[in-house]
């Protein structure tokens, strides 16, 4: 058993093999085995306070159906679903979507970055410009300069086709 | 204990690791999203390369040669969706005259046909090439990257056989370089596949393949015909190079389907060079349209499917029509099973690999 504390502070008590899934967290623990038992205590302050109970929430459904069993015997009816359960464990707002890429990022769980990167890419898709700037809070910061010159032709292509 | 990394608690999206911004444009995989990804703020833009976009399913270009409209339509198969995308002022006075290669297509000017460009009609991006010296029609037969890095591009008067020069320009060069090519190479068609020139004759379906270095031209190997009374059983045929380097040969069959053949170059031991049929050509498929074939990996995201023939030209034995264009179907090379697609384009001539980056 492994703790992870996060950054409010709060711990969670985690199997190893669950929390292997997690490259980065397999490392240290690897790193620091037959040491002290304090040494099983993880810090993830670096990731948003509402997202280690998420991650770990989508590393126990995994860990009861491993990545590799899933490609290679898994039945049809069970990949079914584990992808509903995902659909619906990714259908959140594009907020907590973002924390969950920057904490799959620095944990290191290839399929939660993989899948919350394909969710937002989802989202993003079939909006105008103007919505996928509202979306990401990002305004527009290219002048209009740089909209005739460098951009003229994609600029085209994009208001063109916006609504057909 | 020790913490993994400086605590950072940020939503902001400008502020996404460059990685993650990659990724999930990668999941864009229809065009227009993935560019109007690109033009949200400078970060965005400059995480994903426009050679980084996502593997595209070809579009279908509904030929301006009939289209009065000076605007260029596109329609996206796996998208059912159609695009209109405003045509650079010197097109209306031109059309594609030859495949697409790495989204370019060769354009010809309809006033003068010597003015030959290479024009990618999603940037509107147009390289001029110089002026032609043949006066037939021309047909551009390919243009690739070779070893040199250069793109070299093969013209040949299409309308009389009889008279076919093959020229080739580095874009770049002020002049075309005309090859010095026999009387053996009359009546052939050409295809420039590998650095190489794949003439097959029409009367025999014996195919020379010569290599082209610096402008000379060397006869490597002749490869026989890969089946019996090729003249009466041959209604048109495409060579194309597949995602390994091998060359396929693909030949309309009298029951609407196609019959694939691999070359083997033969070996050592004495084996000469032949067609092999195949059954299978693995996870890739082949597209076809009037001008010519082109062959792209199959995938989940882009939604080509393996083993198949993506086809928009009609068979030759067809009853002619103004325009020999025919609805997109796809063949399955192994079960010969065929699915028809729905296309609003009342002339769909040729596949566009979308492409963004300059040649």
């Amino acid at each position: 058993m492994i703790t992870l504390i996060s950054s409010d502070k709060r711990k969670f008590h985690v199997l190893e093999e669950v929390a292997n899934q997690s490259l980065t967290i397999r490392d240290v623990i690897e790193d620091r085995r037959g040491r002290r038992r304090a040494d099983r205590i993880i810090l993830v302050t670096n990731i948003n306070s509402k997202i280690p109970e998420k991650v770990i929430v989508y590393w126990l459904r995994h860990f009861l159906m491993p990545e590799e069993i899933a490609h290679a015997s898994m039945s049809h009816k069970k990949a079914e679903k584990l992808k509903k359960w995902e659909a619906k464990f990714f259908d959140t707002d594009i907020d907590t979507l973002n924390d969950l890429i920057l904490a799959a990022d620095s944990l290191d769980i290839p399929s939660l970055f993989d899948g919350a990167c394909e969710k937002v890419s989802d989202i993003l898709k079939n909006r105008s410009a103007e919505e996928v700037g509202e979306i990401s809070k990002i305004e527009n910061e290219f002048t209009h300069e740089e909209e005739e010159e460098e951009i003229p032709s994609e600029n085209a292509w994009v208001w063109r086709n916006e609504f057909a | 204990m020790e913490a993994m990394n400086e605590g950072k608690d940020d939503r902001d999206w400008a502020c996404l690791p460059s990685d993650v911004l990659n990724v999930i444009a990668k999941y864009l995989n229809e065009i227009s999203d993935f560019i109007k990804f690109r033009v949200v703020c400078h970060t965005w833009r400059s995480s994903t390369p426009v050679t980084d976009l996502p593997t595209q399913f070809p579009l279908i270009l509904d030929s301006p040669k009939y289209s009065p409209d000076p605007n260029l339509r596109f329609y996206s198969l796996s998208f059912n969706k159609t695009y209109t995308i405003p045509s650079p002022r010197s097109l209306d006075k031109k059309f594609p005259s030859g495949p697409s290669s790495h989204g370019y297509m060769a354009t010809l000017s309809k006033r003068n046909f010597r003015l030959v460009s290479l024009l990618n009609p999603l940037t509107n991006h147009e390289i001029y090439l110089p002026a032609c010296p043949s006066v037939c029609n021309h047909h551009w037969i390919g243009s690739r990257q070779n070893q040199m890095g250069e793109y070299v591009i093969l013209c040949y008067g299409r309308l009389c056989f009889q008279r076919t020069r093959l020229v080739l320009c580095h874009p770049g060069q002020s002049k075309w370089h005309r090859l010095k090519l026999g009387s053996a190479y009359k009546n052939c068609f050409h295809f420039y596949l590998r650095d190489m020139l794949f003439s097959v004759t029409r009367s025999t379906g014996v195919t020379k393949v010569t290599s082209i270095t610096n402008g000379a031209t060397n006869l490597v190997y002749i490869v026989p015909s890969p089946f019996e009374g090729y003249s009466d059983k041959c209604y048109g045929e495409y060579l194309v190079e597949d995602s390994l380097g091998d060359i396929l040969r693909v030949f309309y069959n009298l029951d609407y389907g196609f019959d694939v053949y691999r070359l083997d170059v033969g070996n050592k031991n004495g084996s000469s060079p032949c067609w092999v049929k195949v059954s299978d050509i693995g996870n890739q498929a082949i597209f076809i349209d009037v001008h010519g074939a082109f062959v792209l990996r199959a995938g989940e995201l882009s939604g080509i499917k393996k083993n198949s023939i993506y086809h928009l030209k009609k068979p030759r034995w067809e009853t002619p029509t103004p325009t020999s264009y025919y609805r997109p179907r796809r063949i399955d090379i192994d079960t010969h099973k065929s699915e028809r697609f729905p296309c609003p384009l009342k002339y769909p001539s040729n596949w566009i690999l979308p492409n963004l980056h300059l040649l």
